[in-house]
């Protein structure tokens, strides 16, 4: 008990310190005495145990690829007939696909695509089980891993030592393809994506690795893991690529940074930082990499491997990394089962270091702790109070007109006994109202055609005018109105304020456990705020106002504006790909106009209505 | 006529003199190819794979190479009981396919054609290897899944797979504990299931395994110590797995210079992989075994090795013949005292005076005694009719 008042009364500094833990906490996760290096735990990958077969030469790579420049059209035919030539079993696949919702007019435009995918059926085995080779083709450039892929599927036919079917999967339009072909392969059709069945299945697929090459030669190979809303591939399968990479004496790098050279030294540590607030940055975004965040949400593990070409740095040849891709497939070939063992939720500071769940979701555990101490503390101190308040009371004995009229029961007293369900009557209206607002936000977007066309805007433009308009309309309606239709007393604030407290904790929890990196930054910079946020006079309500607008929607927008436009984050939501949008309008939205609630309300102490 | 009579009886002593000194010696010459050597007649072997999937090839190249040269030292098929998941050799990962290779010169092919696998894939339980070593199966089991010993029988049980403290795992489902094992042998002597047993472990933590063994005649080597690992000893890298593990290579090599009529002992044995090449250290029990392993040979065990000369000469051999002593029966063990159940139930139920006697005077044995009684009468009648005239 004594604790729990030495606790009530410090509460402030408790949650500093909760907060400043938390942010610590996870910083120092990032220096190499606090996590551990990858390791295996799929022991039956047997990485790189076997020698590459050398069936395939620079030389043919390089034909292969000399077919490849120029038009769509012609390539796919080429690459139809080559596939047969090799001896696989090669199939199309036609789909159109509606890409962008906002900047088109209203008879809406297709996109066509043709996806060509080529099935090395397992020689000795029952084909019930098989990996993905997926090349996406670009638009303006070729990609050079067709080279290899075919060069690849050429050996692979001259050999029996493959358990599995390998798939060789040559996508258009890059995750609209893959999306196509995995709704056609596992028959889940999108709603953005009209895709032809297909013609021959291959067995249960087990990994996909995709490749990305735009030059003849490489520097080194990026890894690209992030799935859609934070999703990333087993561990193993990273681990697995990296170790290949060793043997092979390739440089490797995750999200475009390499193992420091000297990991015990401050720069070593702040290399380990930088990656894993970058693999943060994009898995925030929930948006994938690569055409394998599509892959993911088939529950098949898959990653993508990028080749950069640094011109002032010596390069690589394809041969290295079609040997890299063979021991990745021979590996692949050995499992018996998905892949299971190692993490699925990690942070990579370096290609040979993670960061596990066990270890990063503390942080946000003390970080979260903040405010929920300050609720706690808040509920408990108002009983506490409640009490002393009516023990003061009739320990004082005041008279009262009421209470003399109450007494001889006389019928023109008037009740002026506060109920107190009447404030909390008042919170749950004003959050329902915040709610609606966040819908209204949501909502909104569909009337874009209708401005565009009031106001002579671009989509464009009209959209995001939109979206300010009508965060701007919640805003003032609630600096105006807010004292008008909900006066609250001492306690009503109070209340809200606990509901408010524990509404953002608990939101902000539930996002960090689907996406951990999207909820622990929305926690860095709404904790802060919402912890000391209260009903003010003076210059503090301004700071408050300030510090709201600071983290509102569309600032926030603006410092990370160079990663995806709001057009673009909205174009994700309806593509069904990551839920940011929704979050932002139905979740951070109403927390957000709550606390401007907060704000708004002055201290009077009313009878409320 | 008087003269001759007089010459016959001393001649005809001389003779029976002379018969039953050759026979002494004989039957000496008998003795001394009995004596010192192992008083077995037949040789066993139980070689058990415990593990499956590609990843642990080299388990399955360990037995193989083991029942290879057990079989080229002298034990049939029809004597060895070969337990394996047996999805090697037509794996679809398999490069070489229908072939099990044990080092990656890839000269010896130990899988071949002639090779007869007794329990494979799923009935490599635990279940069905207590049957096998205790016999008891059911009784439509073919003859070639019964390990039909007998208690002149030498049984090698060599045992490879992935192990812990004090079990070893089957085939990832389940374990078998050393207790079990234990108790297992315990069940094979008190059936007099085998004479002497060789017990070959190659599996991490190995030691373990025969810790609680209690019953005699039994002689363990193991790979590794407690809390440490056996290790495999090399990959094949064209085939992309390990492909032998240590402590069996070094076995491979001792037994590949061994022959039908080798004189290696145990004692040679157990000084194959030391810890400077296999990294682990061998363990070897021989508390529970009478004879000593200086001069026990390797084929008493890895080998079907018979002691067989021929005579025209007639032998005497009685129940207490030297012939007949077992070579551990005088040795005392070293600690513990046993004491067994008796061969034959009968004696042990005449002791308690249940059954009634049987009449151990036949119809045979009665012709017999008479009609040799008959023969000595007549011949002394004979003599005595010389002898007055």
């Amino acid at each position: 008990m004594k604790l729990l008042k030495k606790l009530l009364c410090n509460v402030n500094k408790v949650c500093v310190f909760t907060y400043l833990a938390g942010v610590i906490w996870f910083i120092l996760l990032s220096h190499p005495q606090f996590h551990a290096r990858c390791y295996f735990s799929e022991n039956a990958l047997s990485p790189g145990l076997v020698h590459s077969q050398f069936a395939s030469s620079n030389n043919e790579i390089a034909r292969f690829n000399r077919y490849f420049t120029g038009d769509t059209e012609k390539t796919q035919q080429t690459m139809i007939s080559l596939l047969q030539s090799i001896g696989l079993e090669v199939h199309q696949q036609k789909f159109a696909f509606r890409e962008d919702f906002i900047n088109q007019p209203e008879e809406f435009q297709l996109k066509n695509g043709t996806n060509i995918y080529g099935f090395m059926r397992a020689p000795r085995s029952a084909g019930t089980e098989s990996v993905v080779i997926n090349i996406p083709l670009f638009h303006s450039q070729p990609n050079y891993a067709v080279g290899i892929a075919l060069a690849l599927a050429k050996q692979m036919r001259g050999e029996m030592h493959w358990a599995k079917d390998i798939v060789f999967l040559f996508t258009e339009h890059g995750s609209y393809g893959a999306q196509a072909w995995l709704d056609a392969y596992h028959g889940t059709p999108s709603f953005h994506i009209a895709a032809d069945p297909l013609t021959s299945h291959a067995g249960s697929i087990q990994a996909a690795i995709v490749m990305e090459m735009k030059d003849k030669s490489f520097t080194y190979i990026n890894l690209k893991l992030e799935g859609y809303n934070g999703q990333l591939p087993n561990m193993d399968l990273s681990n697995l690529a990296v170790r290949l990479f060793k043997l092979h004496e390739i440089l490797a790098s995750v999200n475009y940074q390499f193992h420091p050279y000297d990991p015990s030294t401050m720069d070593g540590f702040k290399s380990f930082l930088k990656t894993t607030l970058k693999m943060m940055k994009q898995l925030s975004t929930g948006m994938s990499s690569g055409n394998h965040g599509d892959f993911l949400r088939y529950n098949i593990e898959a990653i993508t491997l990028e080749g950069i070409r640094s011109k002032q740095h010596p390069n690589r040849d394809l041969l290295a990394l079609h040997r890299i891709l063979e021991g990745i497939c021979r590996s692949l070939n050995n499992l018996l089962e998905r892949f299971h063992q190692s993490f699925f939720f990690y942070l990579l500071p370096s290609t040979e270091r993670y960061i596990s769940i066990g270890m990063y979701m503390p942080c946000l555990g003390l970080v979260l702790l903040a405010p929920l101490l300050k609720a706690l503390s808040m509920l408990v101190r108002s009983e506490i109070t409640d009490s002393d308040v009516t023990e003061e009371q009739s320990d004082d004995q005041k008279e009262n007109i009421d209470d003399i009229l109450q007494d001889v029961g006389s019928k023109y007293f008037e009740e002026t006994v506060q109920t107190p369900t009447t404030q909390w009557n008042s919170v749950v209206q004003m959050m329902i109202l915040c709610h609606v607002a966040g819908y209204l936000l949501f909502r909104s977007p569909s009337f874009t055609p209708v401005w565009s066309s009031m106001f002579s805007l671009t989509f464009t433009t009209s959209f995001i005018f939109l979206l300010v308009t009508v965060h701007l309309a919640a805003l003032v309606f609630m600096e105006l109105h807010s004292q008008h239709f909900f006066s609250f007393t001492q306690e009503g604030a109070k209340n809200f304020r606990v509901a408010s407290l524990l509404h953002a904790a608990i939101a902000v929890g539930v996002i960090s456990i689907m996406n951990f990196s999207l909820g622990f930054i929305v926690s860095l910079f709404l904790v802060p705020v919402v912890t000391f946020i209260q009903t003010r006079e003076g210059w503090l309500k301004y700071l408050q106002k300030l510090s709201l607008i600071i983290i509102s929607l569309p600032l926030i927008h603006f410092y990370t504006h160079h990663a995806y436009e709001v057009v673009q984050i909205y174009n994700f939501h309806l593509t069904n790909r990551s839920w940011l949008f929704p979050a932002a309008s139905l979740v951070y939205f109403p927390m957000w106009l709550q606390l401007w609630g907060i704000t708004c309300c002055s201290k009077h102490v009313e009878i409320a209505n | 006529m008087y003269l001759s009579y007089k010459l016959v009886i001393p001649l005809l002593f001389a003779i029976l003199a002379a018969c039953t000194d050759e026979q002494q010696k004989i039957t000496k010459q008998v003795e001394k190819l009995f004596k010192g050597g192992s008083s077995h007649t037949n040789n066993w072997a139980v070689l058990v794979c415990t593990s499956r999937f590609w990843f642990n090839y080299r388990h399955v190249a360990n037995a193989l190479s083991v029942y290879r040269s057990v079989k080229r030292l002298g034990i049939p098929d029809s004597q060895i009981i070969l337990m394996l998941a047996d999805d090697m050799a037509c794996n679809a990962r398999n490069p070489r396919p229908g072939k099990v290779y044990n080092n990656k010169d890839e000269t010896i092919d130990v899988y071949g054609s002639d090779v007869e696998v007794d329990y494979r894939g799923y009935e490599v339980t635990v279940e069905n290897f207590i049957r096998v070593l205790t016999g008891r199966l059911p009784p439509d089991t073919p003859r070639s899944k019964r390990l039909s010993t007998d208690d002149r029988s030498n049984v090698l049980v060599y045992m490879t797979g992935h192990g812990g403290e004090d079990f070893l795992k089957f085939q990832d489902a389940e374990e078998i504990s050393n207790v079990e094992l234990a108790d297992a042998f315990e069940q094979m002597w008190q059936k007099r299931r085998y004479h002497e047993l060789l017990f070959i472990i190659d599996t991490c933590q190995a030691v373990s395994m025969y810790g609680k063994f209690y019953s005699p005649n039994i002689m363990s080597i193991a790979s590794s110590q407690i809390g440490e690992d056996s290790l495999s000893h090399h990959v094949d890298p064209t085939i992309g797995v390990y492909i032998i593990d240590r402590y069996t290579y070094y076995l491979l090599e001792f037994l590949e210079s061994t022959r039908p009529g080798s004189r290696k002992t145990m004692a040679q044995l157990f000084e194959i992989c030391p810890r400077h090449q296999c990294i682990s250290s061998t363990g070897v029990s021989t508390h529970l075994f009478r004879r000593r392993p200086d001069q026990t040979l390797v084929t008493d065990f890895f080998g079907s090795v018979r002691t067989v000369d021929t005579s025209d000469d007639f032998l005497h051999i009685s129940p207490k013949s030297k012939a007949l002593e077992r070579s551990t029966d005088n040795v005392p063990l070293s600690r513990g005292h046993f004491s067994h159940v008796t061969q034959f139930l009968g004696d042990q139920l005449d002791q308690l005076k249940i059954l009634p006697q049987p009449d151990k005077t036949s119809l045979g044995s009665k012709i017999e005694r008479a009609a040799s009684a008959a023969f000595l009468l007549v011949v002394v009648m004979a003599i005595i009719k010389s002898l007055i005239g």
